[in-house]
């Protein structure tokens, strides 16, 4: 009875996907945790015993905990500020779209998605290293600025569900236009701010262009990008280099972990009007 | 005090006329309905006393102040919309609480104008509870509390009925009167239901395609509408219409329905109401479905050849206490409201009696009564 509503075809693209997914997983932390002589022998093989010390070594040899910090500086400072700004630029698009000069606006920010990085990398460096601010602080003010493009999109896709009466309320309820947008339609974006939340910090964590082309002091650099000078350095030591990996990943994880369930949910409510 | 007045208020989207110079008095403490069609211009008007839409021309009085250029929050109005509009992160108490919040109130008196409502509605228990765990008729009197507390000079109602269903409706519609007569505050209600209308207005008034079409309380709107459209508008089921002519037969009139019946005009009407002047003149003639009578049943009045006329019954809809004949004659269609004893079949040809005392005439050219 049960055999007959398995459905062979998805399975099979399900375990295929699996494989595909979870092969890369196994080999990165099997890798991570072997020494270069268990790896000499094979490569698929499972550790023999588990080699913390790689992690240890890795984390000196990149100063994790310095390009963590600076990882984590960048992305805070880069992801609350999209929050606050994107949501306010996107409040006031989306709710003077009648208008032709936000209509415009509109249009404008959201035909920056198909402008590729390479062709404005130049351009960028010059100009932050002549404004001065080729250090974090420029770096998050171009990640502001960058995201502006996709978050527009997704926010004015959901302030537009919200419904006008709940402004003439709270207008009429004695509201001017910060405490409008600070009381009532910040909080009532909480998921659509959840889903614009992930996707920068995703975005900005694992980014290495940006920085590597806007920071000049070694010391500001982050994880994505020490790991690039490790993996030069170090190219035949795929232990350390794995190991490393696995750390940057880790927060990640953990912020997905906890914000699973707005990822998903975030992402509908802010394309389906409700 | 707390009059509303507005003279010559026009709104104009584009080109489109939304509101037609306006003129209107709300008195103080009045229960006043602006009920029409969609898209007649009653909630953009409510809109502009509220302060949502700027007026393109005329101004707003509210008290002795014209709020022309006055922000909705200082015009010390309340609004409960046809939504609700209840803030979906806040609980039942915070929302009622916000505009007190926003206005700096002490927190006692705060709590006392919230508790307060809350006990006038029975709201009492759900205060800790958000909006989505409410049900429409929980969340209609949280909007209401929202708008008691502030303890407003004019309360602004913007279908606010119109979501719940017909029982809840009937329910909520004896409350907001009850409430009205408790806080004895101005209210403006917004309708499309004239059954609202009639039932809570103090006054009533009809709007069509933005301009007043009659100002007045229920029962003179009922029994003397002042045209064919406010005419058609009140009542349920609604008047019954008829293309028909005036004739003289040496010194008696009749509206003559181009030879499907003929009717006589009393004569206290002729004198009063010009009628020598509509002679040979196109007129429609109006007559409420319960001023139709079955003539096999005894009536306070004399079916005669002269206020009666044969027809066929082409349905037959009991209601219980009353039947409503859907009838037929040539190519006039009428509606009679007639006494729960009727025998009236369908398919039966049947004499119904007309009640002179209550019909009307409307000029067919204006569509202005005559009488």
């Amino acid at each position: 009875m049960f055999r007959d509503r398995v459905n062979w075809f998805a399975l099979f693209f399900l375990i295929i996907g699996s494989i595909v997914i979870l092969f890369p997983l196994y080999l990165t932390i099997s890798v991570a945790l072997k020494t270069p002589q268990e790896l000499g022998q094979s490569v698929l093989s499972l550790p023999t015993g588990f080699h913390f010390e790689n992690f240890i070594k890795a984390a000196k040899m990149t100063n994790y905990w310095r390009s963590f910090k600076n990882s984590f500086i960048i992305t805070f400072g880069a992801v609350s500020l999209t929050l606050l700004t994107n949501s306010m630029v996107a409040y006031a698009i989306a709710r003077n779209l009648d208008k032709k000069f936000f209509k415009f606006l509109y249009y404008y920010f959201i035909s920056a998605m198909f402008i590729p990085f390479p062709i404005i990398m130049l351009p960028i460096v010059k100009q932050t290293s002549k404004m001065g601010i080729d250090n974090q602080w420029g770096l998050i003010f171009l990640y502001v600025v960058y995201g502006l493009a996709f978050n527009i999109f997704l926010y004015v896709g959901y302030i537009k569900s919200i419904p006008r009466s709940l402004e003439e309320a709270a207008i009429i309820d004695g509201c001017g236009v910060w405490t409008l947008f600070w009381k009532i339609i910040f909080p009532l974006m909480a998921p659509i701010n959840a889903t614009v939340a992930i996707l920068s910090t995703l975005w900005v964590w694992n980014d290495f262009m940006l920085p590597l082309v806007i920071l000049s002091e070694r010391e500001d650099m982050t994880l994505p990008l020490v790991q690039f000078v490790f993996q030069s350095q170090f190219s035949t030591d795929y232990n350390l280099a794995f190991a490393s990996y696995l750390m940057v990943m880790l927060p990640l994880i953990f912020v997905y972990l906890v914000a699973q369930k707005w990822i998903i949910s975030g992402v509908l409510r802010g394309s389906i009007k409700q | 005090m707390a009059n509303v007045t507005l003279k010559n208020v026009t709104k104009k989207f584009g080109d489109f006329v939304a509101v037609d110079s306006q003129n209107l008095e709300i008195i103080d403490k009045e229960f006043l309905v602006l009920v029409g069609p969609s898209g007649c211009g009653k909630s953009t008007t409510l809109r502009m006393v509220a302060g949502l839409e700027e007026i393109t021309e005329g101004t707003i009085e509210i008290g002795d102040k014209v709020v022309n250029d006055v922000p909705p929050k200082d015009r010390d109005i309340a609004m409960v919309f046809q939504n609700y509009a209840l803030y979906p992160h806040m609980n039942v108490y915070d929302n009622m609480a916000f505009g007190l919040k926003l206005r700096k109130f002490p927190k006692e008196e705060i709590e006392r104008r919230v508790n307060d409502a809350a006990d006038i509605l029975g709201i009492q228990p759900l205060l800790d509870r958000k909006p989505k765990q409410l049900s429409g008729g929980q969340r209609q009197r949280v909007a209401l509390g929202r708008a008691i507390v502030r303890e407003p000079k004019v309360f602004l109602m913007d279908e606010p009925l119109s979501n719940l269903d017909a029982k809840l409706r009937v329910q909520m519609r004896t409350e907001l009167s009850k409430l009205h007569d408790r806080l004895q505050t101005t209210v403006i209600y917004v309708t499309h239901d004239q059954t609202e209308a009639m039932t809570m207005g103090d006054r009533i008034v009809v709007l069509r395609d933005g301009v007043i079409q009659q100002v007045a309380d229920p029962l003179s709107l009922y029994n003397e509408p002042k045209n064919v459209f406010v005419a058609g508008f009140i009542g349920s089921p609604a008047m019954n219409f008829l293309d028909a002519k005036i004739v003289q037969e040496g010194d008696e009139y009749y509206i003559d329905g181009h030879g499907t019946f003929k009717i006589k005009i009393p004569e206290d009407k002729i004198e009063k109401y010009s009628v020598k002047d509509y002679v040979d003149k196109e007129v429609i003639f109006g007559v409420r479905p319960e001023d139709v009578v079955d003539a096999n049943i005894t009536h306070d009045f004399d079916v005669t050849d002269y206020n009666s006329f044969v027809a066929e019954v082409e349905v037959v809809e009991p209601m219980g206490s009353e039947i409503y004949l859907y009838l037929a004659e040539k190519d006039h269609q009428m509606i009679a409201r007639v006494e729960a004893e009727s025998k009236a079949q369908v398919g039966d040809n049947i004499t119904l009696g007309i009640d002179l005392r209550k019909i009307h005439i409307f000029d067919a050219e204006t569509e202005e009564v005559i009488f």
